[in-house]
């Protein structure tokens, strides 16, 4: 071994840390070498200097300091909870309602709709915004001007929020209409009209055959003789009703439209088939046009003094 | 050299338990049985009579109040310097700027200056001269001390001067008892840098 390797466990060789294999290579080496037994009389020195170091005894009034110290130090911190008459379990109720108030506004997400664009606002929300940021193009407006002014805006849109009554958003439904038929209501005689309005309905049913209809309960009908109306209101009842949107429903009956059948289909949208007089028609589409957007409609041609058979398809 | 623990770890435990079981009079036993053990650990560490006592009655409240915390996987005393330990570190840190002007090198060192003395050694068997030379040998030991990096500090007072254990320094320090050894080589090749040609 060399002296450096000697030197770096001289202060363990004198602590007696090392194995016994070890301590006689050393102590062979040290018989032999002068320096490293003079840095081991060094060690030893430095040793023997730090036990003759006098242990430095706390002052004698450690313990009374200590209890005033612990006095204050409790005191404190009791008169804190004490003041507001807290109790020291409150703060976890406090924490448990603070994370409870955070998984609500997680779920609910009232704010979100400031970081996006008008069209995810609710509709009395845009309409508010719309009016307070009316950016012209003549104004040439810079980006940062546009950027504070859109922040203007919805900082007043949230004012306006909360002082008006928060209505719900009306979320309008999409209704497709289609003309099915057309027939003159008073110049048919009861009976051949009956036959010749069967026959074209069961034309456009057949034509249709994603519509759903029961087929039997046309087939049921066809050879009775009664009035139009009074076959239409029992073919009505007849049909296969499923459950459908009650508000429009009332919209056609308030403007004497007639359901014929009422189904569901597959993709969910529901589909109601009625019959109307060609002059109520338009007030029933104007009706419509208030609660759904009607995205498709075919105007009747030369349908005067005449019934019309439509379809609607109500998505929402 | 390595002093044995002369304190009875069962009367530690019993104390510890008549505390929790909210005697007061039993922690202020073990208030007084380790006082002196604990503030000359900080005095050793921080080098400053003022500031050891206040980590010493740091120590003891902090003990105080986590009482509960101690779960007897160790001895009573183990616990409580590892408290001082950190004590004194976080006390060093937050005082650097503070401890930094007091630093002084070994070889500036005025030895008639008697402002830092740091203890009287009352000692019936040295004639004053003696006495005298073993302060001032002290004070440059402890200099030298305060002059190393505290990861340094803290083993060194803990073994050379307190006579810890390798596994004792090792629970105190939360540090492998090989890493002990390397560090203390270390510790004490730097200590010995420093003192060579002083004492």
């Amino acid at each position: 071994m060399k002296c450096a390797d000697i030197v770096k466990v001289l202060d363990q060789y004198a602590d007696g840390q090392l194995d016994t294999e070890i301590e006689i290579l050393i102590k062979n080496h040290l018989e032999k070498c002068p320096e490293c037994s003079k840095e081991l009389d060094f060690i030893i020195k430095i040793q023997k200097k730090f036990s003759e170091m006098k242990k430095v005894k706390a002052p004698e009034d450690f313990l009374y300091q200590f209890n005033k110290r612990l006095n204050n130090e409790t005191s404190a911190s009791k008169n804190i909870f004490t003041h507001f008459n807290i109790k020291r379990w409150m703060p976890y109720e406090a924490a448990g309602a603070i994370i409870i108030a955070v998984v609500i506004v997680m779920i609910y997400k009232p704010f979100d709709y400031l970081k996006n664009e008008y069209t995810e606002k609710p509709l009395h929300m845009a309409e508010s915004v719309k009016k307070i940021q009316p950016l012209k193009k003549s104004e040439n407006l810079t980006k940062p001007v546009k950027s504070i002014r859109k922040k203007y805006a919805i900082k007043e849109a949230v004012k306006l929020k909360k002082e008006s009554v928060v209505l719900p958003a009306v979320k309008k439904k999409i209704i497709t209409i289609q003309i099915l038929n057309l027939y003159a209501v008073n110049d048919i005689p009861a009976e051949s009209e009956s036959i010749s309005y069967q026959k074209t309905a069961s034309k456009a049913l057949s034509s249709k055959k994603s519509f759903g209809a029961a087929p039997s309960a046309d087939m049921s009908i066809r050879d009775e003789e009664k009035p139009l109306t009074a076959f239409r209101k029992k073919r009505a009842k007849q049909v296969s009703v499923k459950k459908t949107d009650n508000q429009i429903k009332t919209i056609i009956q308030s403007n004497g439209g007639l359901i014929i059948r009422e189904s569901v289909s597959k993709d969910g949208s529901e589909i109601i088939e009625i019959e109307i007089h060609q002059e109520k028609y338009d007030s029933l589409i104007k009706a419509l046009n208030k609660k759904a957007e009607i995205k498709k409609r075919d105007m009747p041609s030369s349908a005067e003094g005449k019934m019309i058979r439509i379809r609607m398809n109500i998505k929402r | 050299m390595i002093q044995k623990n002369k304190f009875n770890i069962t009367d530690d435990l019993k104390l510890i338990e008549l505390f929790r079981e909210g005697k007061n009079d039993a922690f202020d036993k073990l208030v007084m049985k380790y006082n002196d053990l604990i503030f000359n650990t900080c005095f050793r560490i921080v080098n400053d009579y003022d500031e050891a006592n206040d980590c010493a009655q740091e120590t003891f409240i902090k003990a105080y109040k986590n009482i509960d915390k101690f779960r007897a996987e160790s001895e009573f005393s183990t616990w409580l310097y590892r408290i001082a330990i950190n004590t004194c570190k976080n006390r060093i840190t937050s005082l650097y700027a503070k401890m930094k002007k007091k630093m002084k090198r070994i070889d500036r060192i005025n030895l008639h200056d008697d402002q830092d003395c740091i203890t009287d050694i009352p000692d019936c068997k040295l004639d004053p001269a003696e006495i005298y030379e073993k302060k001032e040998t002290e004070k440059i030991i402890m200099t030298a001390i305060e002059n190393l990096p505290l990861r340094f500090k803290t083993l060194i007072v803990l073994r050379d001067i307190d006579g810890k254990s390798y596994e004792q320094i090792s629970e105190i320090t939360g540090i492998k008892q090989g890493t002990v050894k390397s560090r203390l080589s270390k510790a004490r090749e730097h200590l010995r840098d420093k003192l060579r040609g002083v004492i």
